[in-house]
């Protein structure tokens, strides 16, 4: 007994010792920089969208680098069990910051992802540049959200920016959409609690109803749900004519596509960037009812100057899913990224720069010059592009013509570009 | 009648009062919810049965039975890949590979869980209680892992070659009715009768009784204790293969993990109608379909869960014995 | 003979807890010394969250023998406890305010919070047998997560509460790795002031700084080490020995087994609430997701595989495991890949149709290894590594008497 208490009053002390002395361990290895990105790379969708960061550094190294620092790049994946979970996303922040030569990250994928790293990262003024989150509350102070952008960052300056544009533009263009072109007046909305499924359903409701729509909303979770028939005949019941999908297919918001068959109830269905996937096409089964997306941003293959990018990207990465809807938002990113990594050098004076001095640059990125467009950054950390592309289901004889979000089951039926809508000139 | 016991019949009561008032009020709404709740519960409880009647042998939590469901409808998958037929129109290929894929499944699948009693339980079988219930645990995650690493994590799609669409549907009253809803109906309901036959009049049916009333007195009468622990979890295989086949034609999409929530409800069920007791488990897998359809359109889905996880506490606490107050293995 | 045996026990367990001990000294320098980065001792912290929860389970399964398979559901509530009170999310919930209570306080009002829900959840279910208490806390183990999960204008949700409060000291700490660049210290930092959110004060906030963490853990568990083993040794701790062997002979002696089970559950639950407020601290995450029946059957593998009822035995099994899981597991893909590329196999690689890319597919693997580990660590050692002398006896008497009925059978066959 009597050892064993000296041996914790021993422990104490040492603990103590450690914690008031010592000198500095870890050095700095000169050339070096290392970024990160965290996406969900089990999926297809989180997988094609890494392979553009990776593309971007890989180019810029061969290029020479930035200011004389070769990029190392690390690609995170926060799935955990086939699924994006905010869980894993932490703990990879985590190691990030662990590690002083990382000076930045791009990613996450879903803003619940989002919504759960930026309060970790912002104490340490570690950037965030994302290339697919699109919840509002993640940046903007507006009515509907459950907090403000500035508790996350915890009284610290921004850290967090990104590409891509909000779901309070993509869920009105959908409602604008179905509402005036495929004349649907009357819609059952459905989420599926995440952050991002409430958020754009919930944008896509106000649309819909200031456009003289009427709504019946329901949710479910995935853990617990394998039969939307309920919920889809309550939707029916109520004289619905069209179903919006709040969600991402990974928390089976499409399966529903195929009960509503199933019920006999065959009537277009609709949602946000979350179901334009290979799995979505697969999951609602063949092409028989309208399917129609959104993406929030500008579709790569309707801008002339993304097309030479695009080629070299598929000579690089040569699979089917290798190029995805995000693909290009990342390779702007993780260019964005290293463009404020080297004006941040410069301001170092040739030296490895501080995080702080990244993100402040990162913070005055004016007319950035992407395949995805030209545009700035606000002080929230949005993008000045507010383009929102709308794109349907159809067969098609040439998949390569598509945006190549096609199924695996039925690989002729694929995402086609439609329209798109441009909100920062009131479009 | 003691206080936690009248506390529970009141809330019984209550519950049935609601639904009568919704069935009053809303009489379609309230037939159809009971419909798609019919088709859940029979699936619930063909997997139940393997439940109960492994528990009722060797007193084991089986946690890996609702793996053994999962695999059967990812085998039959496979199996109908290799059949070439229109997901749109009932043809006569689709009869074949219907009546193929059924004995097949069940077969591999009775044959995997006996090769999962004989590696993980059969040498556990006088080690501490824990034990049997880690390698359970552990074989579920085995199951579940060799499904992930077949499919990845995304859903499997099933071919929907059960007869559908316009022609395979009706709407009596404003109630929608499928084939597919009757189909899983009878099917079950084919598959338990024939089950309550083998139990009450076959040599091997009754072996299995009386090893699970008491196996030491079994044996001393002759009986091969590791032949009939071996069928009962053959015969356990053999419904929860068909009863994924089923899910799987019926819902057309399926995914790894799965089993974990089916095999939860389903023991509920067995809980429910009074684990050991296999009529019990027939009729608490009917109940908790009904009860979770129920609590899926007049509470909220997301509350389905909570609700049964709700009972089989109140049933362990207040009613030990189950609903039906029938014999239970006391240990 | 009896009596060297127990020496000799207590000389390994003695061992066993002084190589713990100069590792967890010498872990963070040399960390920090390799690596140049602080990740890993992020990732140790989370391994004492479980080495802590190992050890509370242990009271329950290996010291009373009740099986307990919804522990986790005491985990979050600890971790819901704090996070509610030390974050902005009760300002968007219906009271439209937040707290900001110090966590210093609130990790003792977790463990008491999961401390009472155990009794609250005991009171009737203990006097259910074997089995039975199992389901009923699985069932409480699911109700849990899923509450959280419907009630998201408390909790968040799925979508979790984030932007948790670190605790803060009334002093700052430097040290060895303050020279490092961007690894983090208890320094002055800004708060959120109590029961305000819009409002921030100067304080040393510990930030999401690893080292604080962990050396905050270590402290945690060696107290958590003296109160067990004094529990164990004390007259609870017999009383608790005597259920387990014999729950009718304990009741005859004049044991309230009642009493003595509701103590070991509530003890047991405490230590989660405990290890939960902690994680909650060291994560500033808390989400439904961390605390489902995984945790529950992971925190259980632990005890068991450690050694059932042995102290010294449980946290090296929490360790071991944690580590296959965090690390050994996660780093396969990678391990895989670099091995395929200097076997000229980087066709294997790249993903092909069907195929994900071996990396892909190695992680899916991942699953399957731990129910084949589970699986396997039962067959071949169902004792545990270090087992409990009293246990490691038991197993000897049943194989004994296995052996006997197997000479029996064969004789009547």
């Amino acid at each position: 007994m009597v050892r064993g208490r000296g041996l914790v009053i021993l422990t104490l002390a040492a603990l103590f010792a450690f914690a008031c002395g010592g000198t500095s361990g870890g050095t700095t290895a000169k050339g070096t920089i290392k970024i990160g990105s965290d996406f969900p790379v089990c999926t297809t969708g989180g997988q094609a969208t890494q392979n553009g960061v990776k593309f971007a550094v890989d180019t810029k190294n061969a290029a020479g680098g930035v200011n004389g620092f070769t990029i190392a790049f690390t690609g995170f994946d926060d799935c955990r069990q086939g699924a994006y979970s905010a869980d894993a996303g932490v703990e990879n922040v985590q190691t990030m910051l662990g590690d002083p030569k990382f000076l930045g990250m791009i990613g996450p994928y879903n803003s619940a992802v989002a919504k759960a790293e930026i309060p970790i990262a912002a104490p340490q003024h570690f950037t965030m540049i994302s290339p697919a989150n699109t919840n509002p509350c993640l940046t903007k102070d507006i009515a509907g959200c459950a907090y403000h952008p500035q508790d996350l960052r915890k009284g610290n300056a921004n850290n967090y920016f990104r590409v891509v544009t909000t779901d309070d533009f993509q869920g009105p263009a959908m409602a604008d959409f179905m509402y005036k072109t495929l004349n649907v007046h009357s819609i059952g909305i459905l989420d599926d609690s995440t952050v991002y499924g409430v958020g754009i359903a919930g944008a896509f409701e106000t649309e819909f109803k200031k456009l003289g729509g009427t709504t019946t909303h329901s949710e479910y979770q995935k853990a617990t749900t394998s039969d939307w028939k309920s919920i889809l005949l309550k939707f029916k019941n109520a004289g619905a004519t069209g179903v919006y999908a709040g969600g991402t297919d990974d928390q089976n918001v499409c399966i529903p596509a195929k009960q509503m068959k199933d019920i006999g109830w065959s009537v277009p269905f609709a949602g946000g960037d979350g179901i334009e996937t290979t799995n979505c096409i697969d999951e609602a089964g063949a092409n028989d009812l309208v399917m129609s997306s959104t993406s929030a941003g500008a579709d790569a293959t309707q801008i002339p100057g993304a097309q030479a990018t695009i080629a070299a990207f598929r000579a690089a990465f040569t699979g089917a899913n290798d190029f995805g809807g995000y693909t290009m938002q990342a390779y702007d990113a993780a260019n964005a990224l290293m463009a404020a990594i080297g004006r941040a050098v410069t301001d170092a004076n040739g030296s490895t720069p501080t995080r702080e001095q990244v993100r402040a640059e990162m913070a005055k990125t004016t007319g950035f010059v992407g395949v995805i467009g030209t545009y700035d950054f606000d002080a929230n950390g949005d993008t000045s592009l507010k383009i929102v592309s709308i794109y349907t289901v159809q067969t098609v004889t040439d998949p390569t013509k598509s945006t190549g979000v096609c199924g695996k089951l039925h690989p002729n039926d694929c995402y086609v570009w439609k329209a798109q809508v441009n909100y920062a000139t009131g479009g | 009648m003691s206080p936690p016991d009248l506390g529970f019949f009141i809330i019984c009561a209550l519950a049935i009062i609601g639904l009568a008032y919704e069935a009053f009020t809303q009489p379609t709404a309230f037939v159809q919810v009971s419909i798609f709740g019919l088709a859940d519960g029979a699936m619930y409880a063909l997997v139940a049965l393997g439940y109960t009647m492994v528990y009722g042998i060797i007193e084991l939590i089986n946690f890996a039975h609702g793996d053994v469901f999962t695999m059967g409808a990812y085998i039959g998958t496979a199996i109908l890949g290799f059949f070439s037929f229109n997901e749109n129109s009932f043809t006569a290929i689709n009869l074949v590979a219907l009546l193929v894929v059924f004995p097949v499944v069940m077969l591999v699948m009775g044959a995997i869980n006996i090769g999962i009693e004989r590696i993980a339980y059969r040498p556990l079988r006088n080690a501490p209680r824990l034990a049997p219930l880690i390698t359970a645990i552990g074989m579920s995650f085995v199951l579940e892992g060799v499904m992930f690493l077949w499919h990845g994590p995304a859903t499997v799609h099933v071919p929907d070659l059960l007869p559908h669409g316009p022609g395979f549907q009706t709407t009596i009253g404003g109630v929608f009715i499928g084939f597919k809803d009757v189909f899983v109906v009878v099917t079950a309901a084919i598959l338990v009768t024939l089950l309550a036959i083998f139990i009450n009049r076959t040599r091997l049916g009754k072996a299995m009784r009386a090893t699970a009333q008491d196996r030491d007195a079994a044996q001393l009468m002759g009986i091969d204790i590791n032949r009939t622990i071996a069928a009962t979890f053959f015969i356990g295989a053999l419904l929860a293969g068909a009863g994924g086949m089923i899910w799987g034609l019926y819902y057309n999409n399926i995914f790894y993990n799965l089993g974990f929530r089916t095999g939860l409800v389903a023991f509920t069920a067995a809980v429910f109608g009074g684990i050991g007791n296999i009529p019990g488990a027939a009729i608490g897998g009917v109940l908790i379909g009904l009860i979770a359809a129920y609590s899926d359109s007049y509470i909220g889905s997301k509350w389905t869960e909570v609700v049964i996880f709700g009972i089989l506490i109140g049933v362990l606490v207040f009613r030990p014995t189950g609903l039906l107050g029938m014999r239970v293995p006391e240990k | 003979m009896a009596l060297l045996q127990r020496r000799r026990m207590r000389d390994r367990d003695a061992m066993i807890y002084g190589v713990l001990l100069i590792l967890a000294l010498a872990f963070p320098a040399t960390v920090l010394y390799a690596t140049g980065s602080s990740a890993l001792i992020s990732q140790a912290g989370h391994a004492g969250t479980f080495v802590l929860l190992a050890i509370g389970l242990n009271v329950v399964v290996g010291f009373a023998g009740l099986l307990d398979l919804g522990y986790a559901a005491f985990f979050a509530i600890g971790a819901y406890t704090y996070a509610l009170f030390a974050s902005s999310q009760l300002d968007s919930s219906p009271l439209h305010h937040s707290f900001h209570l110090p966590f210093w306080l609130m990790i003792f009002v977790g463990m008491f919070v999961a401390a009472a829900a155990g009794v609250i959840l005991g009171f009737p279910t203990l006097r259910l047998r074997g089995d039975y208490l199992a389901i009923v806390t699985l069932g409480f183990g699911e109700i849990v997560p899923q509450l959280s999960y419907n009630l998201p204008q408390w909790t968040g949700g799925i979508n979790a509460i984030g932007g948790i409060d670190s605790p803060s000291l009334p002093a700052w700490i430097t040290g060895p790795w303050a020279g490092a660049n961007n690894i983090a210290i208890i320094r002055p930092d800004v708060c959120p002031v109590l029961g305000s959110s819009t409002k921030f004060a100067p304080c040393f906030s510990f930030g999401f700084d690893p080292i604080a963490f962990y050396v905050l853990i270590v402290i945690m568990i060696i107290g958590a080490v003296i109160l067990v083993g004094n529990l164990h040794r004390s007259r609870l701790g017999r009383a608790w020995m005597a259920i387990r062997e014999d729950e009718v002979a304990a009741a005859a002696m004049g044991i309230n087994t009642v009493t003595t089970k509701l103590l070991a559950f509530a003890i047991g639950a405490s230590f989660s609430g405990f290890a939960g407020a902690y994680y909650g601290a060291s994560f500033g995450l808390v989400s439904p997701d961390q605390f489902l029946f995984l945790v529950s059957v992971t925190v259980l593998v632990m005890v068991v595989l450690g050694g059932m009822g042995s102290i010294a035995g449980v946290i090296v099994g929490a360790l071991v495991i944690y580590f296959v899981l965090n690390s050994i597991l996660p780093q396969l893909p990678s391990t895989v890949e670099s091995l395929a590329n200097t076997f000229g196999l980087n066709s294997l690689n790249v993903q092909n149709g069907d195929w994900p890319g071996l990396a892909q597919e190695t992680q899916r693997v991942s699953f399957l290894v731990y129910g084949l580990i589970l699986v396997l660590m039962m067959l071949l050692r169902p004792q545990g590594i270090f087992p409990s002398r009293v246990r490691e006896q038991e197993l000897k008497h049943a194989a004994v008497q296995e052996d006997e009925a197997a000479v029996e059978a064969a004789h009547a066959g």
